[in-house]
């Protein structure tokens, strides 16, 4: 699910400084070259649902560009008056065209420099850690755009080849030199057999998957407080975006921090993929988000 | 377990105008009847600004019961809940009970809390640049110590601030984050914090049923502020022996290999939300598991085997004088409490 290298997200990366880093293009990205490549997990053709848009994508098109992290879109820099956009696949821009994403829209409308912190399969959890590592990076924008994902997204510890004990013991005495294994999991998701059986005998996951709803939205509120902490603290715009409504209910009724927010519930239309956003959804939030401001 | 009224305190509550109170707050104070049995507590004395009471439930003649009640299978729990219960029940388990009276006498009244069921000077918000903040758990909050032994009171004597020590009985680390996001929401912003780390197995807990997987899904709760507020939130310690409720159990499943992440990220918000602010921090251990974990997250030497940081406080398992632990043979004695306040102020200094 998760496309993060987590081993260069801290804490779980033994480096003390740092980006954080997608992995490496595989089998499932289709024709590579340098860093323009074809597909992405769930925007492949053996993914794509009901054969995929091909009204208005083809098939051979290179949707994707990456810069030298992993990341999409434009380099990462500190220098410039930046927007970054953070979030899931829905961010990243799963099935649609560089320009065509919400984000790189946002920084087109406001002429400012884009820089995509968007992952794939990620919840509010990594959100969160990948926003502060950026900004202890220095990499601070002027404004934060937030889409969060479903709150159902939660990073699992997991490793197979040592007893729990064992795991959580090293992973105290010395954080970093003895990784554990970070997996993205969702409770609602379907996941393929192979991810089953390796979910399957941990008892965590059997934790998170008896987790209540409710018990999940005040993860989501720690998680989410430090984003707000983090930009108040570095100056910056914050705005939100929602996409699921329990988390936006959560946050409307709870929350006294007069975040500018919005949402999109229903899609327009769909990506390549024929799950994700389409061109004109990324479009209407975009538009949406720049209302804000 | 946890003492906190959730009822006051970030996301659950109201509005910012109510203050974070404990369940020794203002519902003990206008409802004797929370007194339910009077083992309990013992002594309740209700004063213009504090309340004196005799005993805390983990410092009680009554919590010892529960255990024996839990191993026997012996039925006397309704007793527990009695307020009328017979004065001669209640002498015989005071008298059954096994304190340690090396100190403090079972008829000591030992604690004075604010009218907010704080173990502190009254809290007031223009006071704050001249107070100082403790958080943490029942070590902090001094269950089965007196009033002038606990350590955060020694401390703010000793640096000539405004005690104000929100440690909660019982608390988690989530309930330390949530407790200072509310005081600081509601405009009482301290010079400085000290905080005294809990066990991370503690986890917030959603106890009933409505916003489960696998009930119907409904609204975002609310949680109720009558007197069952204790009800569906509570705070846990993950065992699957004692998970009677389906939250109960997932935490107990999960906690192994997630509670250490759930720490790095409430620790991350004290932090950031003390550097937003300009918050002078502190932090303080007395579990060897998390002052390692945050020495080695934070990137600092390593330790050698025997190692501790600098700074967790030597308790319980490192003392030998006779006053170590309290009166209820648990939590940390007057003793104890002294390493606490000479640990601070050591770091407080450097």
């Amino acid at each position: 699910m998760g496309q993060l290298n987590y081993s260069t997200l801290r804490p779980f990366s033994p480096n003390k400084s740092g980006l954080p880093r997608l992995i490496g293009t595989g089998p499932l990205n289709g024709k590579i070259e340098g860093r323009d490549f074809q597909y992405q997990p769930s925007d492949a053709p053996s993914l794509w649902k009901n054969g995929g848009n091909l009204v208005d994508y083809t098939a051979d098109e290179m949707l994707y560009n990456v810069n030298n992290l992993g990341f999409r879109g434009n380099k990462i820099v500190k220098d410039e008056s930046i927007l970054m956009s953070a979030g899931c696949s829905h961010t990243y821009g799963i099935g649609v065209r560089e320009n065509e994403v919400w984000g790189r829209q946002l920084a087109d409308k406001l002429d400012m420099y884009h820089i995509n912190t968007g992952v794939g399969g990620i919840g509010p959890d990594t959100v969160s850690l990948l926003t502060k590592q950026f900004f202890e990076e220095g990499v601070v924008p002027d404004i934060l755009a937030v889409l969060w994902p479903n709150v159902s997204r939660k990073m699992v510890v997991l490793d197979q080849q040592k007893p729990i004990d064992d795991q959580v013991v090293d992973y105290i005495i010395q954080p970093g030199k003895n990784p554990v294994s970070i997996h993205q999991y969702s409770v609602h998701l379907p996941t393929s057999d192979t991810e089953q059986n390796q979910y399957h005998y941990h008892s965590a996951v059997k934790g998170i998957q008896l987790q209540s709803e409710q018990q999940r939205l005040l993860e989501f509120w720690v998680y989410r407080e430090l984003v707000i902490t983090l930009c108040q603290k570095h100056n910056v715009k914050l705005i939100e975006g929602f996409v699921y409504d329990d988390s936006l209910a959560y946050v409307k009724e709870r929350c006294r921090n007069k975040i500018p927010r919005t949402e999109l519930f229903s899609y327009p239309d769909y990506a390549r993929d024929n799950m994700h956003f389409g061109r004109k959804s990324h479009k209407k939030l975009a538009e949406q988000f720049k209302e804000l401001l | 377990m946890s003492s906190l009224r959730y009822d006051t305190i970030k996301p659950f509550r109201k509005n910012k105008d109510i203050t974070p109170q404990t369940g020794f707050g203002e519902c003990m104070r206008s409802n004797p009847a929370t007194n339910k049995c009077p083992a309990w507590h013992g002594l309740i004395e209700v004063g213009k600004y504090y309340t004196d009471i005799q005993y805390i439930p983990s410092d009680s003649p009554v919590f010892p019961k529960l255990n024996i009640f839990a191993q026997t299978g012996e039925d006397e729990t309704q007793n527990l809940y009695d307020e009328n219960m017979d004065q001669e029940i209640t002498d015989k388990w005071i008298d059954e009970w096994d304190a340690n009276e090396e100190q403090y006498s079972k008829n000591d009244v030992l604690y004075r809390v604010n009218k907010h069921g704080w173990r502190a000077d009254n809290i007031v918000k223009s006071q704050g640049e001249n107070a100082v903040m403790f958080l943490g758990d029942s070590f902090t909050f001094g269950v089965a110590v007196a009033n002038d032994d606990v350590w955060c009171s020694k401390v703010a004597t000793k640096i000539g601030k405004i005690n104000w020590n929100v440690g909660n009985p019982g608390g988690t680390n989530q309930d330390i984050i949530l407790l200072f996001e509310s005081f600081i929401e509601s405009g009482y912003i301290p010079s400085q914090v000290v905080v005294m780390w809990t066990s991370p197995v503690r986890k917030i807990l959603f106890n009933g049923k409505k916003f489960n997987n696998f009930a119907e899904k409904g609204n975002v709760h609310d949680i109720d502020d009558n007197i069952d507020w204790n009800d569906e939130v509570s705070g846990f310690i993950a065992d699957l022996s004692f998970a009677d409720t389906v939250s109960k159990r997932a935490w107990s499943l999960m906690a192994d290999n997630q509670m250490w992440f759930d720490f790095y990220m409430q620790r991350q918000s004290l932090l950031h939300l003390c550097a937003r602010l300009g918050i002078k921090l502190t932090e303080m251990h007395y579990k060897r598991d998390t002052s390692i974990f945050c020495h080695n997250i934070d990137g600092k030497t390593p330790l050698g085997k025997h190692e501790f940081p600098n700074n967790r406080v030597e308790g319980n398992d490192s003392l030998t004088t006779p006053n170590h632990y309290g009166r209820d043979g648990t939590h940390w004695g007057s003793d104890s409490h002294n390493e606490a306040y000479k640990t601070c102020i050591k770091l407080l200094n450097s």
